[in-house]
């Protein structure tokens, strides 16, 4: 008598337990907008908007898939497709996980690790790229753990698959990066570090805004503080190469402030302080750049410059 | 030669009927639809019964208390109740009160022996425990199959028309009768008929309206046994002589000695009924029930006045004509003698005849049930972590006796939940358990006590779906199906005509092969009521 089949397995739970939520990566910052907002922690907020939008489409396909039945089904793989891709009728997908043993450590409790990956073909054919690679650690928990997502969009450029849906529209898409690699930790606080290698095309005349990009996130409950601090290097700006903005927030009602350093290009050494109010009002500006729009006192912050 | 034998039979025992003798009388009334292994399920048996224990109460002058019924109870019953009927008799002869003692039965019978259920009664114990009984009078009424096997005597001849055994020694019965009758519905080699036109066997029928008053040839408002027998006889012949399994018989075995006749029925002491006047149309009177079954019928003559003594209801009266009919509705209440009057009769065509006849094909009787209980798998590791035991609701359609008697199909769905904890190497994560079941039996059943306890077995098939929700969001649902074979079994007690209550447990295997192959088994107990459509 076959069973007609499903996903009811304590086994299949390890699989789907093998990847953070996006929810635990998400910086938790409050979307606020008044008609004068303070411009860093607008900038903050969309920085966070715009990674975890990233995330989402990374981590977001895996999560679907692993709510359906595995294709196939071994001791310690579970594989999904191929399928035809929906956006791209002529490319192929497939999800693979992985348990592979290791040793038994106080960071790694169960002596494995599961490792997934996304792998891209032309319809047809055999012939298959990375696209997305990846680590899970498990710690325990639901879905809590230690790992590392790789993004690469170089396979796919060596078959020549298009990376956009709509080409004439690059910014949603993906033609402008290379690779992207995230080191996480869900455990009792959540935090990440992304780095990213943006593509450079030698064929475009105009240089690029940055050849690469960081992202780094630490949440700490216990002090009610989210620290954001993400960077830039190799921007075609000659009075700003490299900058960095360091952003830290309370959890509880997103207050906070931002530090900016400009490291690279004639303008290194500048500087700009923000902070602003649960109303996301700037209450203290101090740039050495632009004098003219400081005002407040710094003791209105919530939070002392970053360390 | 045929009328010459009954008139012979009328001349003998019918002229002195005139004076009903100061006795009591008492009644035993077996009705049992099944008869055990080898049989088919009797469709009006115990239905006959009831009506012949209604019939002797309002017209054969048996009191209420001395009139027991035994309804689809077997051998031990019928002794037992036999047994108290004897007590009685015995009080009575002790203080010299003249008695007689009816014994009717409508059922199976086999090779000599009465069918009651798994059970029987040899008709020749049945014959000398009635010939022992202390009774001045004891009648033996058998409808059923082969009943003539008890009057018929080793190198008797069957009779030109009916079969009638005599060991009188004196041809002369009296008024202090003594000795024993048996009425058979069939003779030894005949089956004995239902019909669904009149609701009933054609033997029993035609006594009780014999008794009501169609068998009085002198009019004289009572019914004498051999008045009952002649008029049972002839219609009883006429209505089977046409049908598949032959004619049918009745015959007629008495031993009496003494003078007079036993009336077997009073009927004109009933003050309602219907009343024919002499100046009524002849020809036959047939008065339908409201479920299109006719009650009763008389044969009136011209110029001759009729009446009959038919339980109070509404009728629909109807007279045949050659191209049409006449039909009327009548009310017959409590004490109310009704008049028929011919005007208030209408034609209507054939077509229109009120007789639908019972409706009892057993090739459509339907029934619904709903029901609660628990599924819970054997083995325990499963129970707790996978799949865990689940409170369930259960609906379920039945149609019986599609395929073959006693054998039904049942579609039903079931819903059901339980909670549980499932505990992988990576995380251990508390759950909900919901489940939907859609299944299909066929089973076969066992009534007893004419279907008042039906056992059953059969096969299932059901086809489950499986979910579970994680407590935690962040945990996928999960979710299997697959199809389970399995048996079923149970047992329904009727509580009312139409209502029953059902205990069932289920057995069913289930292949689980969600990454590893795991065969399985898992019960379920359910109680169910159910309603007969």
């Amino acid at each position: 008598m076959p069973a007609c089949g499903g996903n009811y397995s304590n086994e299949d739970l390890d699989f789907q337990n093998a990847l953070p939520a996006r929810e635990d990566l998400t910086p938790q910052i409050s979307a606020l907008t008044n008609l004068d907002t303070a411009e860093f922690y607008r900038t903050t907020r969309d920085s966070v908007r715009g990674f975890s939008t990233l995330l989402d489409n990374i981590l977001g396909a895996i999560d679907e898939v692993r709510r359906i039945p595995a294709t196939r089904r071994d001791k310690d793989i579970r594989q999904w497709g191929p399928w035809q891709s929906k956006d791209d009728p002529t490319l192929q997908l497939r999800v693979t996980i992985r348990k592979n043993a290791t040793a038994m450590t106080a960071e790694n409790p169960f002596g494995f690790v599961f490792a997934y990956a996304v792998d891209v073909a032309r319809i047809k054919t055999d012939v298959w790229v990375n696209f997305v690679s990846g680590s899970f650690n498990p710690a325990g928990g639901v879905r809590k753990g230690r790992g590392q997502v790789v993004l690469s969009t170089l396979g796919m450029r060596f078959l020549g698959l298009p990376l956009d849906k709509n080409p004439a529209d690059t910014d949603d898409e993906l033609a402008w990066l290379d690779t992207l690699t995230i080191n996480y930790a869900t455990l009792n606080d959540v935090s990440w570090d992304a780095f990213a290698m943006l593509h450079v095309d030698p064929a475009d005349a105009m240089p690029p805004e940055a050849t690469q990009a960081q992202w780094h996130y630490r949440e700490d409950a216990a002090k009610n503080m989210g620290t954001f601090r993400f960077g830039w290097e190799g921007g075609a700006d000659l009075h700003a190469q490299a900058m960095q903005i360091t952003s830290t927030w309370r959890l509880s009602d997103s207050a906070g402030r931002a530090d900016v350093l400009i490291t690279a290009g004639l303008a290194t050494g500048k500087a700009a302080t923000e902070c602003w109010g649960p109303d996301a009002v700037a209450t203290y500006i101090n740039r050495t750049y632009e004098p003219e729009k400081n005002k407040g006192m710094e003791n209105t912050c919530v939070f002392p410059a970053a360390q | 030669m045929t009328r010459l034998f009954t008139l012979a039979f009328c001349l003998l025992f019918a002229g002195s009927a005139a004076a009903q003798p100061a006795e009591r009388r008492f009644a035993l009334v077996v009705g049992n639809d099944l008869g055990g292994e080898g049989t088919e399920t009797l469709l009006y048996a115990r239905e006959d019964a009831r009506r012949m224990h209604e019939a002797l109460i309002r017209l054969g002058g048996v009191r209420p208390e001395d009139a027991l019924a035994v309804l689809g109870r077997n051998k031990g019953a019928v002794l037992a109740a036999m047994q108290t009927i004897e007590g009685r008799l015995k009080e009575a002869a002790a203080r010299r009160t003249r008695t007689a003692f009816v014994f009717y039965y409508s059922g199976h019978a086999k090779d000599g022996l009465l069918r009651l259920g798994e059970t029987t009664l040899s008709l020749q114990e049945l014959k000398q425990r009635m010939e022992a009984s202390p009774a001045d009078v004891r009648l033996a009424i058998v409808d059923s199959c082969r009943s003539g096997a008890v009057t018929r005597n080793k190198g008797a001849l069957r009779g030109p028309a009916f079969d009638i055994e005599t060991t009188a020694s004196t041809g002369t019965p009296g008024d202090n009768a003594r000795g024993t009758v048996f009425l058979t519905s069939s003779s030894f080699d005949e089956d004995s008929q239902e019909s669904d036109h009149i609701g009933g066997s054609y033997f029993s029928y035609h006594l009780i309206g014999a008794m009501q008053g169609a068998a009085d040839q002198s009019n004289d408002g009572r019914v004498s046994l051999s008045e009952a027998y002649t008029y049972t006889y002839s219609r009883t012949v006429a209505d089977t002589a046409g049908a598949s399994g032959g004619a049918q018989h009745p015959t007629f075995s008495y031993d009496l000695k003494g003078n007079g006749e036993f009336v077997l029925a009073h009927y004109a002491e009933r003050k309602e009924g219907l009343y024919l006047s002499s100046k009524a149309p002849a020809g036959a009177y047939f008065l339908v029930d409201g479920r299109g079954v006719v009650a009763a019928e008389v044969q009136k003559v011209a110029d001759r006045d009729r009446r009959i003594a038919i339980a109070p209801g509404q009728y629909t009266v109807k007279r045949r004509l050659p191209d049409r009919l006449r039909i009327g509705r009548v009310n017959i209440t409590q004490g109310q003698l009704y008049t028929l009057n011919e005007s208030a009769l209408r034609d209507v065509p054939f077509s229109d005849d009120p007789v639908k006849g019972v409706h009892r094909d057993v090739s459509s009787r339907y029934s619904f049930s709903l029901g609660a209980g628990a599924q819970s798998f054997f083995d325990q590791p499963t129970r707790s972590g996978l799949f865990p035991t689940a409170g369930m609701v259960t609906a379920e359609f039945v149609v019986a006796d599609f395929l073959r008697h006693n054998f039904l199909i049942g579609l039903d769905l079931g819903s059901g939940s339980g909670n549980g904890v499932a505990n992988a190497e990576t995380v251990s994560a508390a759950f909900q358990m919901n489940q939907l079941v859609l299944g299909t039996s066929l089973v076969k059943s066992w009534p007893f006590f004419d279907g008042d306890l039906v056992p059953f077995f059969g096969l299932r098939l059901a086809f489950l779906f499986m979910s579970r929700d994680f407590n935690e969001p962040a945990l996928p649902n999960q979710f299997f199906s697959t199809f389970s074979p399995g048996l079923t079994t149970g047992l329904r007690y009727r509580l009312t005509r139409s209502m029953g209550l059902i205990a069932r447990a289920r057995v069913h295997y289930l292949q689980y092969n969600v990454g590893v192959d795991r065969s399985l088994g898992f019960h379920e107990l359910s109680a169910a009521l159910s309603y007969d459509f």
